[in-house]
């Protein structure tokens, strides 16, 4: 039994980066949907049941930010677990991700090992939401 | 935010260029070949500090990199495709990581705006590029790679 991850990014060698990445961090997933920016993960997400999104910030149609706005106003979607991997340094969007809903951020470059530490709790979170 | 400097930028590009694709630059063995025609990545920030960073290389190391990222086998179609935007993705986490590594905390890091990609089209214009100030040419896997900052104006 794996996870389904829908990986956002409009950069097509980022998706192939984070989910060879996450293979090689050996973590359980069923499936990897990808999307090149937010309206096309709101789409993917009408038609598949996504446990965690890993999205990237800056992205054209709709940010990252939106992107978590738009889930999580959705009950239905709720219990997604959203996490943002992006290169953006700045403080202020941090706040501002936090206030959004995203449970996790990551700066790349990233490494499997980082990568295995921002998923795991949130996969063990996803799990705990379905139980209850 | 603390200025750049040329050895935080090559810090910043090493880590993103052996994280990404297992590369590892290294400074070159007597003189660089210009190439025929180069591809030029630039990104600027804004906020507590403002400036600006560029890369050039030729689209063959951004085929390169494109396959070592996707573990693509040579000779690929989806391999040259992908040489702009991975060359697009290392200049933006290497800007990403510099401006980091001058952060003491995120909350003094500056935004950062999207990579934008231009041509070197001959020999000249790759010299041009290299002979600025600051300017900082490499070598990885046998390519040329030359990378340089510039701090400006709000």
């Amino acid at each position: 039994m794996g996870y389904c991850i829908l990986l956002v990014d409009d950069s097509a060698t980022t998706r192939g980066l984070i989910k060879r990445t996450i293979q090689m961090a050996g973590l359980p997933v069923s499936e990897f949907l990808e999307a090149g920016h937010g309206k096309e993960a709101l789409e993917q997400l009408r038609f598949h049941n996504v446990d965690l999104i890993l999205a990237d910030l800056h992205m054209p149609e709709m940010n990252g930010i939106e992107l978590a706005h738009a889930v999580l106003a959705n009950p239905a979607m709720a219990p997604i677990q959203i996490a943002i991997i992006s290169a953006e340094p700045s403080g202020s969007r941090l706040m501002e991700l936090r206030r959004a809903g995203v449970k996790g951020y990551l700066r790349k470059p990233c490494t499997p090992e980082s990568l295995r530490n921002l998923v795991v709790p949130l996969m063990e979170n996803r799990h705990a939401t379905a139980l209850a | 935010m603390r200025p750049p400097s040329p050895e935080l930028l090559l810090e910043a590009l090493a880590e993103t260029l052996q994280t990404m694709a297992f590369i590892c630059p290294e400074p070159p063995v007597g003189d660089i070949a210009p190439p025929p025609a180069a591809e030029c990545l630039s990104i600027r920030w804004s906020g507590p500090g403002a400036g600006k960073l560029q890369l050039a290389t030729t689209r063959t190391f951004g085929e390169l990199l494109a396959a070592n990222i996707l573990a693509l086998e040579p000779g690929t179609p989806e391999i040259a495709a992908r040489s702009l935007d991975a060359l697009q993705e290392l200049c933006n986490i290497t800007t990403g990581s510099l401006l980091a590594r001058l952060c003491d905390s995120p909350d003094d890091a500056p935004q950062v705006g999207l990579p934008a990609a231009s041509v070197l089209p001959d020999a000249a214009a790759w010299q041009h590029f290299v002979s600025q100030s600051g300017t900082i040419v490499l070598e990885a896997e046998g390519y040329p790679l030359a990378v340089r900052y510039e701090e400006t104006a709000q």
